[in-house]
């Protein structure tokens, strides 16, 4: 470049003009954005908190003051937020669980330790990824604590970012993908939220119960996204779309995806994974092996093992049960090629040694397939008739779901459950006493009996419902 | 030569070929087959004779009132046809639970299937009925039937049951080694070889063909549960006398020694055999699974895996999660009861100093298992037939002249049996071995002690827990008891069981 005495007077200015704006750029840069480079927009419904994050943990008690999100208002109302979820949400027990006797033992029996008094499942940090916020001790403020448990930087981002901008004006107004750059999570779209959920409820990769960990004494996970929602203490308020009275509806079939999805991608670490146990028995039914031999069996009676050999393992009920009414909303050519997809895996995962190539290709396919129809499902809205339709149709069906397993029966309760609860927010005259009693005398023998973890009296009986 | 020098030549000729041919007529009830050319291959000739066969010496004292027998009371087949579950074993196959397995197994005839033959009767392939069964009295019907057990070979059969007396005579001075080894008679006198003859069904043998397999449990094939040959015997019930039981003479002739316990020295061998048999089974099995095709139907058979270690309610509290696990959780093991008695075999043997290597060859075994769900099968191969040869050295060990089998010996055992209670947690097979193992030690010494009410209604205890009993005989029924059996073991707690040990350890005598 030539040195600036060369230039005449107008060469001049322009290049004094153009160092100031560079200047300004960078003046305003500096005081108005984030120092730190901001990370990679995060894939939709990836993984764990432990892909690199480097932002700082603010910690639940940013978030409370009365000012802001603790304003000891009426459960769920606007700005008590966190006063609703410290008083009610079982996420707040999440960490301090991991003091108890149960916990203790858990972690005895997987490391194999001499006895309960040296068990610390509190340091250990296949526990503390799922049930505590920063397993992976990335950054965190001096005021951040452990024991409040799963709080909010745990489903909302870690808030080191946000924090600062999120109550300014313009915050709604921005989208999505300017959000997550902050290292926020939105959670308006049914989709986003089911499918953050999953990352502890179903697993991952790095977030895992497998069988190893539930014999130990964990419990299993069987998560179903619908009913979760319904029965968590909600500490917002649903808008928009989401306020639909076909939402409960929605809700289901999107949960049903997004963790049949989860469990997909699970089980293709799962089979690949040289450091897992194969075959997983988590991916199968539990209890078709988990029950006491009985004199006369149900399991002995025609028809329980049609279509495989007898005491082989059924696998994937829980997740892949409801699957074809979940997606009975998407185009037939979708919905035709998971069916297929789905009970070619089920038939290479119940030889009593599946092939693990094999496995982890087909799970991948199928997983890919249910992405493209969840971003469908988030979208599609139901009238009233259709989904009185879809609840009429789940009950024909149930012989084929219900009938050979508690996994299947449960799943198919749930369903009714949901939709029941849709139709009764989309008519009130829907919330007929008798449909509900009927739902209620169909969830009795799916209880598990006192001091059990598992059905010791449940048999496949006939449709039920009185109506 | 004169004409009447010829007809007496003619006639001595003649007659001694006729004298010949009755001398190689059948004799008294018997019906050989053997050929002349049979002695000159090695070892005995198969054939299978039925009941029949036996009928005639072994049905009536009154038979041989002329030349009564001394060793045995010839009332076996008797007891056996009117009191013993496995003269009916081929039938309960056309029964409703064969026919429901068969169904759900899509087997076209459970009567004609190896499977099933092999161990509730006798399984002959269809094309060597002719050449392997004697037509004159072999059925299938008959079920397990005396040479099932006794050895299936001609040589024994002729000349034990000879019309000759000079033949039975030369048969009684032959050793019982000879007996089997050169005329097929099964040494079932052997305490080794009489558990490995039981245990070849009721705990299986790949080679006979006598294999359940998980398929055939889940179809309805009753669970197969841990065997204790002495208690099984008296629950046949034996159609045979132990020593003690039999006249002075023949405990004479026998060489018997009042001071020797021999139910408490088959508790002892027994227990060693039956992990010898499981290890060979469970090696063979191993085996033969690696060469099946394609790799995806590559895994143990899960019959060889511990029923119970999957097949349990989730209870909570866990006895299972509370006793920890010696490898990773939810593994499932190999069977366990077989393992219950093998240390005692060994400290018996004066073996305890090699408890160590025994134990760590086991947890290679158990590792096996660790590494992989339902086991390593190269490993499993490997390290079960080890443990199978260290058990056949160990059988013989105890079956030495020098190992005494008295007073001082079976409170030894109990002793240990009630220790074991102590240092372990027992799955319910083997605290049934255990249980069985005490009371039929127990039962021979005296009873005349004064505690002896007390250990009674300990055993009682300990059968209120465990089921003790066994569904004997022709009046109970195997299905009609499983309820209540499963029930039992669905409802086991290790700790009760353990209670009633530490108790009974206290009212030992002393040493």
């Amino acid at each position: 470049m030539a040195p600036l005495s060369s230039l005449n007077r107008r060469g001049r200015g322009v290049v004094f003009l153009l160092f100031a704006l560079a200047l300004t750029a960078l003046l305003w840069g500096v005081t108005f954005r984030s120092s730190v480079a901001t990370e990679p927009l995060p894939a939709a419904g990836a993984a764990s908190s432990l892909a690199a994050s480097k932002r700082e943990w603010q910690g639940v008690a940013s978030c409370a003051s009365t000012a802001c999100h603790g304003g000891n208002g009426p459960k769920g109302s606007k700005g008590s937020e966190y006063t609703t979820w410290v008083l009610y949400d079982k996420h707040t027990r999440a960490y301090n669980i991991l003091f108890d006797e149960r916990s203790k033992i858990i972690e005895k029996n997987l490391r194999h330790l001499k006895n309960v008094t040296s068990a610390h499942a509190e340091t250990d940090d296949l526990c503390l990824r799922c049930h505590a916020m920063n397993a992976e001790k990335g950054p965190q403020r001096e005021s951040f604590v452990r024991d409040f448990g799963i709080g909010c930087e745990s489903c909302h981002g870690t808030a080191q970012e946000w924090l600062g901008v999120h109550y300014a004006s313009d915050w709604k107004s921005r989208n999505d993908e300017d959000k997550r750059k902050l290292g926020f999570q939105p959670m308006k779209q049914l989709a986003d939220r089911a499918q953050l959920c999953v990352t502890c409820h179903v697993g991952t990769a790095d977030k895992e119960v497998n069988h190893d960990l539930i014999a130990a004494g964990h419990p299993r996970l069987n998560f179903e996204f619908g009913a979760f929602q319904a029965i968590m203490p909600k500490h917002w308020r649903e808008e928009g779309e989401n306020a639909r009275p076909d939402f409960e509806a929605r809700a289901w079939a999107v949960g049903q995806i997004a963790s049949a999805r989860a469990a997909l991608e699970l089980l293709a670490h799962r089979s690949r994974s040289s450091a897992e146990p194969w075959p997983e028995f988590a991916e199968y039914d539990c209890f078709a092996c988990h029950h006491d031999l009985r004199e006369p069996s149900w399991r002995q009676k025609p028809g329980h093992y049609v279509g495989r050999t007898p005491g082989s393992f059924p696998w994937g009920t829980w997740y892949y049960a409801m699957l074809p009414q979940a997606l009975r909303g998407s185009e037939d050519k979708g919905n035709g090629r998971v069916s297929s997809s789905l009970s070619e895996l089920k038939k290479e995962m119940e030889k009593p040694s599946p092939n693990q190539n094999q496995i982890a290709e087909r799970a991948r396919e199928v997983r890919a397939q249910l992405g493209r129809l969840l971003t469908e499902e988030e979208k599609r809205h139901y009238e009233q008739t259709a989904v009185e339709s879809w609840f009429q149709s789940i009950r024909k069906d149930e012989q084929k779901t219900a009938a050979a397993n508690w996994d299947g029966a449960a799943q198919v309760y749930l369903a009714l459950a949901a939709l029941y609860n849709a139709l009764g927010d989309m008519d009130p005259g829907h919330r007929d006493a008798r449909m509900r009693d009927s739902l209620k005398a169909r969830a009795k023998p799916l209880e598990f009996p006192n001091g059990y973890d598992s059905p010791r009296e449940w048999e496949p009986k006939g449709n039920n419902d009185s109506k | 030569m004169s004409y009447r020098k010829m007809q007496f030549w003619l006639v001595a000729i003649v007659g001694m070929a006729v004298l010949t041919g009755f001398m190689s007529v059948p004799g008294l009830g018997q019906q050989p087959k053997a050929n002349p050319g049979a002695e000159k291959k090695a070892g005995p000739t198969l054939l299978y004779f039925g009941v029949a066969a036996c009928r005639n010496c072994h049905t009536n004292p009154d038979n041989l009132k002329d030349s009564p027998p001394l060793l045995c009371r010839c009332n076996e087949v008797v007891i056996w046809e009117k009191e013993d579950k496995h003269k009916d074993a081929y039938k309960n196959l056309s029964g409703p639970r064969g026919q429901q397995m068969a169904k759900l197994l899509g087997i076209m005839d459970v009567a004609k299937e190896r499977a099933c033959v092999a161990c509730h009767g006798i399984y002959i392939p269809p094309d060597k009925v002719k050449e392997l069964t004697d037509p004159a009295s072999f059925k299938v019907e008959e079920g397990v039937s005396c040479v099932a057990c006794h050895g299936p070979y001609a040589e024994w059969v002729t000349r034990h049951g000879s019309p000759l007396q000079r033949d039975r005579d030369a048969w009684r001075g032959l050793s019982r080694q000879a007996k089997e080894e050169q005329f097929g008679m099964t040494d079932l006198w052997d305490p080794a070889k009489r558990t490995n003859k039981c245990a070849s069904c009721h705990i299986g043998n790949s080679e006979e063909g006598k294999v359940v397999t998980h398929a055939m449990y889940a179809a309805g094939h009753p669970p197969l549960p841990g065997v204790e040959v002495s208690t099984f015997s008296d629950a046949m019930p034996r159609h045979w006398q132990y020593l003690k039981e039999k006249p002075a003479a023949a405990q004479k002739l026998l060489e018997y020694n009042p001071a020797e316990l021999e139910k408490t020295k088959l508790v002892v061998i027994g227990g060693v055999a039956d992990l010898q048999d499981a290890m060979r089974l469970l090696a063979t099995q191993a085996q033969a699974m690696l060469k099946v095709t394609p790799p995806e139907n590559r895994s143990l058979d899960l019959a060889q895996i511990d029923c119970y270690a999957c097949h349990h309610e989730l209870k909570v509290p866990s006895w299972r999660q509370s006793r920890g696990y010696s490898g990773v959780p939810g593994r499932p093991q190999f069977r366990q009861w077989p393992l219950a008695l093998v240390k005692l075999g060994m400290r018996h043997a004066g073996q305890e100093k090699q408890i160590p290597e025994f134990e760590k060859k086991l947890s290679v075994l158990q590792e096996a298992f660790n590494a992989q769900p339902f086991g390593k099968l190269d490993e499993v191969v490997r390290t079960a037939d080890d443990l199978a040869k260290w058990c056949a050295q160990l059988e013989t060990s105890l079956g030495q002249k020098n190992v005494q089998y008295n007073r001082a010996a079976a409170i030894s055992l109990l002793r240990q049996l009630c220790a074991m209670s102590e240092t372990e947690v027992q799955d319910y097979d083997t605290a049934r071995q255990m249980a069985w193992a005490f009371k039929t030690i127990y039962s021979e010494l005296d009873s005349k002690r004064s505690n002896d009410s007390e250990v009674q209604a300990k055993l009682k205890a300990l059968d209120n827990e465990l089921k003790l009993s066994l569904p004997s005989g022709q009046e109970h029924q195997i299905l009609a008891e499983l309820p209540i059996a499963l029930r039992k073991i669905s409802d086991y707690d290790p700790s009760k069981v353990q209670h009633v040990f530490q108790d009974l350890a206290k009212l030992l005598p002393p040493k």
